[in-house]
């Protein structure tokens, strides 16, 4: 698939063990001004966050609502610009990439929004959907596109007539599942799960879990995953960092000890 | 369940259909539960699985093509069911009322949080708009907002989400009502704000001695909160008990499952089982109209054998004076 793209084609001796490299990342967000000639002020949304995300591992963000978590895993994946800092994916500065270059480099980085009611199109058919990426990324010919698309939606677990279904036919769980289907659709080494599983229930939750590491086992997929449940967290990360206020606060392989006290015991 | 009191909303032999093109479809069946006072039930399941269509049938909201076919609900000793509109309208945000899911979608948007609160106080308790907003500041102080003087005239979009749920629960307890109902009260909030609400409530139940239903699908949260619980699959009640007996002796494949499903906080040095596979509950609740007689998660079961087959699903039984299941095999699954 690297074929024609100048971007991700790459010497052989700078495939390392770290995939992600983010060094000091920081985005702010303006905020009005201060009176009527007073200065403009910012939002420090992310305040100068680094860390490494090794491949085929799970790099888990956790922290309150309000505390960058989301705004860090989209601003690494340039769906929202970052005000300074390096974004080194796969040995290349992605911070600096424009255009074309930027929008061929997205087949190695997707993601799966909280919410899967709002992030499928109402009016599109389920197979369209997952085939959207590839369409879009001019990935393989008509055809295998097709097989394509009914292979995702097998590895995800949903029948291939579920191709023919709008999205308001499936259940929360099952929309999910289309949601990482085409996250899946361009093979991305990367996949930000931004609060995956928090709008399921606990038994959809587990099935979801379980498909995600069925999926990182059988195809080396590195995920970036974002949560406030630190359960979850610990159960499905390698490594955690914990932010606060825009800024990593704790950072260590799993498990840590913090907001413990928050979390009501079972 | 023996108590000296009367209890405060009594249940009994609730069933819910929906009107749909081919008949009557069930949607919840032969539900009965005792709330006392002070104390706290909690259903529990998965959506689809009747808790919130129980809570809008105690509080007659059930959506159009939805009706209570039989049983009874009875507040105080009032009849619910057969109370006339203007009664209903004198018991809702009175006797009995509910805190919303969605703290976003519940305020109305174009009115300040005082003059929500305070609609309830002068509907009811007929005080005027002075007295309503000068109750209401009160109580945005007794649900723990910062500055409650500025906030009451705060509209909804300025206030965070877990602001705006403490709002809804200013508003459920201004008249201190018999019942509150609480439908997932902190499903859209984030876990130390989840604390705080869950806090806040067993700390103002215990100061009013109000009753509460909750509902979730966090076992975590019924553990925190509630005396009682009742377990629903597919409109039934498959397991009931009190909370104690319930979380520690699950008896019902269903709750047991639950209970597995939710990954657990290991604190302590690392291990290595903390990477394996969560247990799940394969498949999904069967839709409505497609739940026959016989046992609603024999599809789902792991546990299910030759009687659950043949027989239909079974009436709860007690298994001691705290618990009951419905459940052919409770006795040989018993770990």
């Amino acid at each position: 698939m690297s074929g024609g793209l100048p971007a991700l084609t790459r010497p052989a001796e700078d495939r390392t063990d770290v995939l992600l490299d983010v060094n000091d990342l920081v985005v702010h967000f303006p905020a009005g001004r201060r009176g009527i000639l007073g200065p403009p002020s910012k939002v420090h949304a992310v305040d100068g966050v680094s860390f490494r995300v090794r491949r085929g591992t799970t790099f888990g963000i956790v922290g309150e609502s309000g505390s960058g978590k989301s705004t860090t895993a989209q601003a690494v994946i340039r769906l929202i610009p970052a005000t300074s800092g390096q974004i080194v994916f796969d040995g290349e500065n992605i911070a600096d990439f424009r255009g074309e270059r930027l929008r061929l480099a997205r087949s190695k980085f997707q993601i799966v929004f909280q919410d899967p009611f709002s992030a499928l199109d109402p009016r599109r058919r389920a197979g369209e959907l997952i085939r959207e990426p590839l369409d879009l990324l001019n990935i393989g010919s008509p055809k295998e596109r097709e097989a394509r698309v009914r292979q995702l939606l097998e590895e995800v677990g949903l029948p291939p007539q579920a191709a023919d279904l709008f999205p308001h036919q499936f259940s929360g769980g099952q929309r999910q599942r289309l949601c990482i289907a085409r996250a899946m659709a361009p093979e991305p080494d990367l996949i930000v799960c931004d609060e995956a599983v928090s709008a399921l229930d606990v038994a959809i939750q587990a099935q979801i879990l379980n498909l995600l590491k069925k999926l990182q086992r059988e195809r080396g997929l590195t995920y970036i995953f974002i949560s406030h449940d630190l359960g979850v967290i610990q159960h499905f990360c390698d490594d955690i960092a914990v932010m606060y206020l825009g800024k990593i606060v704790e950072q260590a392989p799993a498990p840590v000890r913090a907001i413990l006290g928050a979390a009501p015991p079972l | 369940m023996p108590s000296v009191l009367p209890p405060v909303l009594s249940v009994q032999n609730l069933s819910v259909s929906m009107r749909g093109s081919n008949g009557f479809v069930p949607v919840l069946e032969n539900l009965s539960f005792d709330v006392a006072e002070g104390k706290t039930m909690a259903l529990v399941g998965e959506s689809g699985c009747g808790k919130s269509m129980t809570a809008l049938a105690i509080m007659r909201l059930l959506p159009e093509d939805f009706i209570v076919t039989s049983g009874s609900i009875m507040l105080d000793g009032g009849d619910v069911l057969a109370a006339t509109p203007a009664q209903l309208r004198g018991l809702r945000g009175n006797k009995m009322s509910m805190i919303f899911q969605e703290p976003m979608t519940a305020l109305n948007p174009l009115y300040t949080v005082g003059d929500q609160i305070g609609e309830v106080l002068r509907q009811h308790r007929k005080l005027g708009r002075r007295d309503a907003t000068e109750q209401a500041i009160n109580f945005l102080r007794a649900v723990q907002i910062p500055a409650a003087e500025k906030r009451v005239h705060a509209y909804p979009h300025q206030l965070s989400g877990g602001m705006r749920q403490r709002v809804m629960i200013a508003m459920a307890l201004a008249c201190r009502p018999k019942l509150l109902i609480a439908d997932e009260p902190t499903t859209a909030l984030d876990v130390t704000v989840q604390a705080q609400i869950f806090d806040l409530l067993s700390q103002l139940q215990d100061e009013t001695e109000t009753s509460i239903v909750l509902i979730t699908h966090d076992l975590g949260a019924v553990a925190e909160l509630a005396d009682d619980v009742a377990v629903l699959y597919a409109g039934r009640c498959i397991e009931k008990g009190t909370s104690h007996e319930v979380i520690s002796h699950a008896r019902h494949p269903y709750t047991r499952g639950l209970m597995a499903c939710v990954p657990h906080l290991q604190l302590g040095p690392a291990t290595r089982n903390t990477q394996l596979e969560l247990e799940e509950i394969p498949g999904m609740v069967p839709p409505l109209g497609a739940r026959g007689p016989d046992c609603a998660f024999l599809p789902r079961c792991a546990s299910a054998g030759d009687v659950c087959r043949t027989q239909p699903q079974p009436p709860l039984e007690s298994v001691e004076a705290h618990a009951a299941v419905s459940c052919w095999r409770h006795r040989e699954i018993a770990p």
